[in-house]
């Protein structure tokens, strides 16, 4: 019993250090990095409540992304070098709130938490909020992201996207 | 401020020059919404958006609340959603389906066509009321293209599909197909700049590869410079160009159909876009929120006819290219925020808009077509009563 829950804080602790370096390197702007604490087989997804409930039980919602590895690294790339909209870059504060353990099955945890993204650029102030469920699983190197699943509270959103949540 | 716009004309130094005013003034806006978008057909909804009968969305129309109701098969209706009494909005929700709206406020209520049905305490009124001044005010005229539903508050207006002129043949040959779409869902966002300018850039070729860095490394460029453009009576205008299947933007892209190669992106005047590009056949709406805001309302259309592990993998990756983190987007909307900023300087009066105008060219990078969407800005403007 005792095992149990001292393992139950210790699941809940490594995940929770794992969102918050993720926060904290997408703030400092290290996507390399962040990309590294993602699995090859991620796939990391940002989509509206609205969406969610039109699409209902049935069929694939339509997402604001919906990226693979490969479109996941086209993306950084594109926030590091290409996008006009990300030079200069924004300032981002992601903040990370409300960590549970749904399930820490065999070989996998399954994390619910809020997200507060703060985004400054120019003179344009925005604010993202929502709820995400993440997928970690145990690696040789730690803890890694298998899939990062974002819903956005907001029906609309200012402006673009030319960052990470 | 009226006066400025019933000298619309005065905005066009040369066909080639745009006075900046007309983005940024706010008593243009004012005018705008007056001279036209009251007296042309707003695009409001895809009919799949409400496929049964009293099915309803609510949305803005020309600043206005309305709901746009399904009432028959084949017919919609657009009533102004507030309520004869008091004021109040009777339908809050975003969609639904009703027999009948019943106001918050004091719980009059209404039929789908808009008649009232009862208010409570009948009794307290005089007999000599007539019920039927008492109706939802509807929306005068309501046409369906493709699908398009497409409103207007200028009773006489030319019909549907006559206002399209030669870009009907276009939406018929590019954009629809058999069996129709069905909206999977929505992208909305809201952007700091105004409405034209987001318009312009459908008939925009000359920006594609110098903003577009990533899409402009892909081999679609050869196909996009051999492309035309075309402005056409009413405002509407678009760019048109063969987009040979193997030649995709996204590696992972699979096409709908080996022969829908002709693609284009359109401005129907004033607030609608239709975009087959990508093989992401899309409709926007724009909805202008003052003279510096605008709201864009991206539709993420399936077609019927498609198998659903297609569908399903086309509405999940429709933001690849189209949304608020969209591949080509996020720099456009960065665009028309810059622009916008530009435009606001008042010792640069004047925007250039001359590209290939001297020899007519209907070349894909040339900045002809614009100027169809801005004559019929001008006579519509022209003809507001200050």
């Amino acid at each position: 019993m005792i095992r149990e829950q001292f393992r139950q804080e210790d699941v809940v602790r490594d995940a929770s250090q794992l969102l918050f370096r993720q926060a904290r390197l997408l703030d400092e702007r290290r996507y390399g990095d962040w990309l590294e604490s993602f699995t090859q087989q991620a796939i990391y997804s940002l989509v509206t409540q609205e969406n969610l409930e039109f699409a209902g039980q049935d069929r694939a919602p339509v997402f604001v992304i919906h990226d693979d590895r490969k479109a996941l690294e086209n993306r950084v790339r594109m926030i590091e070098r290409d996008w006009w909209a990300a030079r200069p870059p924004g300032r981002a504060v992601h903040v990370v709130t409300n960590i549970e353990v749904l399930d820490a099955g065999a070989g996998e945890y399954v994390l619910a938490s809020c997200f507060c993204v703060h985004y400054w650029r120019r003179d344009e102030y925005s604010m993202l909020a929502g709820r995400a469920n993440d997928r970690l699983v145990p690696t040789d190197t730690g803890l890694r992201t298998s899939a990062r699943s974002l819903v956005l509270a907001a029906d609309a959103m200012m402006g673009h996207l030319p960052f990470l949540l | 401020m009226l006066a400025t716009a019933v000298n619309a004309a005065a905005h066009f130094k040369t066909a080639t020059s745009i006075s900046r005013q007309i983005y940024v003034d706010p008593g243009l806006y004012e005018a705008e919404r007056r001279a036209v978008f009251e007296r042309t057909w707003l695009f409001v909804a895809h009919l799949s958006e409400i496929p049964n009968e009293g099915d309803y969305i609510t949305t803005t129309l020309a600043d206005r609340p309305v709901i746009v109701i399904r009432t028959g098969s084949a017919s919609v209706e657009i009533l102004l959603n507030t309520c004869t009494h008091r004021g109040m909005q009777v339908a809050t929700e975003a969609r639904g389906n009703a027999r009948s709206f019943t106001c918050p406020y004091h719980n009059w209520t209404f039929e789908r066509s808009g008649a009232l049905r009862s208010r409570p305490d009948e009794e307290a009124y005089g007999g000599d009321f007539d019920k039927s001044c008492l109706s939802l005010r509807r929306v005068p005229r309501v046409e369906i293209f493709c699908e398009l539903v497409f409103a207007s508050f200028l009773e006489s207006i030319e019909p549907f599909p006559a206002y399209l002129g030669d870009a009907a043949p276009w939406i018929e040959k590019c954009y629809w197909r058999e069996g129709g779409y069905e909206v999977r869902g929505y992208h909305r966002y809201r952007m700091h700049t105004n409405w034209k300018l987001i318009q312009e850039n459908l008939a925009d070729g000359y920006h594609v590869r110098a903003l577009h860095r990533t899409a402009a490394r892909g081999p679609w460029v050869k196909g996009f410079l051999a492309g035309r453009q075309h402005g056409f009576r009413n405002g509407h205008c678009m760019l048109t160009w063969k987009a040979p299947v193997q030649e995709r933007l996204l590696e992972r892209d699979s096409p709908i159909s080996a022969d829908q190669l002709q693609v284009m992106t359109m401005c129907v005047f004033p607030n609608l876009q239709i975009s087959t590009t990508n093989n992401r056949p899309t409709v926007r709406r724009i909805i202008p929120h003052g003279v510096e805001y605008a709201d864009m309302v991206g539709y993420a259309l399936v077609p019927r006819s498609m198998p659903k592990k297609e569908g399903d993998a086309l509405a999940r990756q429709y933001g690849e290219f189209y949304g608020p983190a969209g591949g080509n987007n996020v720099d456009d909307v960065e665009a028309f925020e810059l622009s916008f900023a530009g435009m606001r300087i008042p010792e640069v009066g004047w925007s250039d808009a001359s590209r290939g105008v001297h020899a007519g060219s209907e070349d894909v990078q040339d900045e002809t077509a614009v100027h169809a969407f801005y004559d019929a800005w001008v006579q519509l403007m022209s003809g507001v009563q200050a």
